[in-house]
């Protein structure tokens, strides 16, 4: 059974020995997890979003348990990508296993900046952009509503890149461009592939106390499997017009969800949510699927690939 | 992180309840090696949303009892359900012989464990002074190797004020969701590392004069 996944990147491609991988925001800087389990059976690893500057967590409760799912609010909790590079990155295998960094910055010199330290590192497989943040400082248009400005700046990106490293960009969920057009942008921009799926505004309220429970605001991002539906539906509609990989997440917890999202049309999938609920997620994870692989009698994900169809009685 | 046991759950009671939050005593058989006071990161199958920090309260043969904080919508393990237990001990920080614990009856579940280690252990009376009585047993002979606060912030502070060559730890019980420093929810700021530190990977015990206090305050419910 051959679960790798090849995508083009430059005149080559990637392989990724299989379609899992980590979610940005639920993997910390990755060293994390190395005395946890081995992390090179992944098909590769995606480290927290980096911003120019040193993060630091917000100044509240920063996780709640809330229905199928959790809120969050981590806040910027990241060190820079200069300090990851000069100090994560070396102790990562990454000759073993692809390794992802998930960007963000207020302006496109930055974004620009950071690709290029990327490409710099020669060991960095990919990076993400993430779209779940503010890109529309005073000076700066926002490159997450409008297809024209977002098709721009990731040429201006790919043009860092130099078809060194995979450039992906990350959705918004809540941005007011549909998924479609933000697939299609981002393509014709030179972004090698999208991820489609970002946590989702969410609140709770404790009513003993009638305060909200996560958050400065109130407010964090919801994610779990309650929102696998919705991101499968995204998923089928982003497939439909994407000529380049796409990478779903949203909610996926097990084997058999990896195996919904393939079908829907994705080639990887990234789990954040539900990797957090044991330390042993993935491995457990990994082994239910090729079983399940096995049982299914799929002997490579390209047969299945995009293969759901809708079934309805003919009309008479 | 140490993976120790799959365990089962053989009994699981309701010891306080405040607000929202549950304190659960869980029994467990099968768990492989365990020491009073360890903190130990434990999971459900599948469903379990995430895992959860607990203390061990008693350890004896492979049965154990575990108390742990759960949330309104945290499901109670119910017996016969499997429980895969981690240990997170860190040994930098020992709490033992020779160690004083100065806590309140809302702590109490998680550090009255550390008296089978040798741990001398103060819990606020109420009606009482907590300095008063602690000079008092200070006058009578009490000592201390390294004392830790099971408190909330404005007695750690008072704490501070009234032997301020103590260099006290506290204690940081953390809400967390990853259990292994990655997520960063149980944050710590700390005044010599930038990046901060994990309570569940590292915790639930921090040098006080490290620890900027009001950041924690504010943080996922540490002091409860």
């Amino acid at each position: 059974m051959d679960l790798s996944v090849t995508v083009p990147m430059g005149a080559g491609g990637v392989t990724f020995k299989n379609p899992v991988m980590s979610a940005a925001g639920t993997f910390g800087n990755i060293v994390e997890y190395l005395d946890v389990f081995d992390i090179t059976r992944l098909g590769a690893v995606v480290a927290n979003s980096f911003l120019p500057w040193q993060g630091e967590p917000n100044r509240c409760r920063r996780f709640a348990h809330t229905e199928s799912g959790y809120l969050s609010a981590f806040g910027i909790n990241n060190m820079t990508l200069d300090r990851f590079i000069a100090e994560a990155l070396p102790r990562l295998p990454a000759e073993d296993v692809p390794v992802f960094v998930n960007i963000k910055a207020p302006t496109r010199v930055q974004l620009v900046d950071m690709t290029r330290a990327c490409v710099e590192s020669g060991r960095i497989a990919g990076v993400e952009v993430n779209g779940n943040f503010p890109y529309a400082g005073r000076d700066e248009p926002s490159y997450w509503d409008n297809p024209q400005q977002n098709e721009e700046m990731f040429r201006a990106l790919s043009a860092a890149a130099e078809g060194k490293v995979l450039l992906w960009s990350k959705a918004a969920t809540s941005a007011k461009m549909i998924i479609e057009d933000f697939v299609s942008a981002s393509e014709r921009g030179g972004a090698d592939g999208t991820v489609l799926f970002n946590a989702i505004p969410g609140a709770r309220i404790d009513i003993e106390r009638r305060a909200f429970v996560c958050g400065s605001t109130g407010f964090g991002g919801y994610s779990g499997s309650g929102v696998k539906p919705f991101a499968l539906w995204r998923c089928v509609q982003a497939a439909r017009v994407a000529t380049r990989p796409v990478i779903a997440s949203g909610g996926i917890t097990t084997a058999e969800d990896v195996v919904e999202f393939i079908m829907a049309g994705a080639h990887l999938v990234q789990i954040g949510a539900a990797s957090m609920s044991r330390p042993d997620y993935f491995p457990r994870l990994l082994d239910d699927l090729y079983a399940l692989m096995e049982r299914l009698g799929v002997r490579s994900l390209d047969e299945i690939r995009g293969c759901a169809r809708a079934e309805a009685a003919p009309e008479t | 992180m140490r993976f120790l046991s799959e365990t089962e759950v053989l009994a699981c009671h309701e010891l306080r309840r405040a607000g929202a939050r549950r304190w659960l005593r869980l029994e467990v058989a099968g768990l492989a090696a365990a020491s009073p006071g360890e903190t130990v990161l434990f999971s459900e199958d599948r469903h379990s949303p995430r895992c959860r920090i607990a203390t061990v309260d008693r350890f004896s043969g492979d049965r154990a009892v575990l108390v742990a904080k759960f949330e309104a919508d945290d499901l109670a393990p119910a017996a016969g359900n499997g429980l895969t237990v981690w240990s997170n001990e860190n040994p930098a920080v020992s709490v033992g012989a020779g160690s004083l614990i100065v806590t309140t009856s809302a702590f109490l579940y998680r550090v009255a464990p550390f008296a089978l280690r040798g741990a001398t252990v103060l819990v606020e009376e109420a009606g009482t002074d907590l300095w008063q009585d602690l000079r008092r047993r200070v006058e009578r002979g009490l000592a201390w190797t390294s004392v830790f606060l099971a408190l909330e912030p404005v007695r750690l502070q008072a704490f501070a004020a009234e032997f301020p060559d103590a260099n006290p730890y506290l204690f940081a019980n953390m809400d967390m969701s990853c259990g292994i420093g990655a997520c960063r929810s149980c944050h710590v700021t700390v005044s010599d590392n930038k990046d901060g530190e994990a309570s569940c990977r590292v915790g639930p015990w921090f040098a006080l004069q490290r620890v900027n206090l009001v950041r924690l305050q504010f943080a996922s419910a540490p002091f409860i």
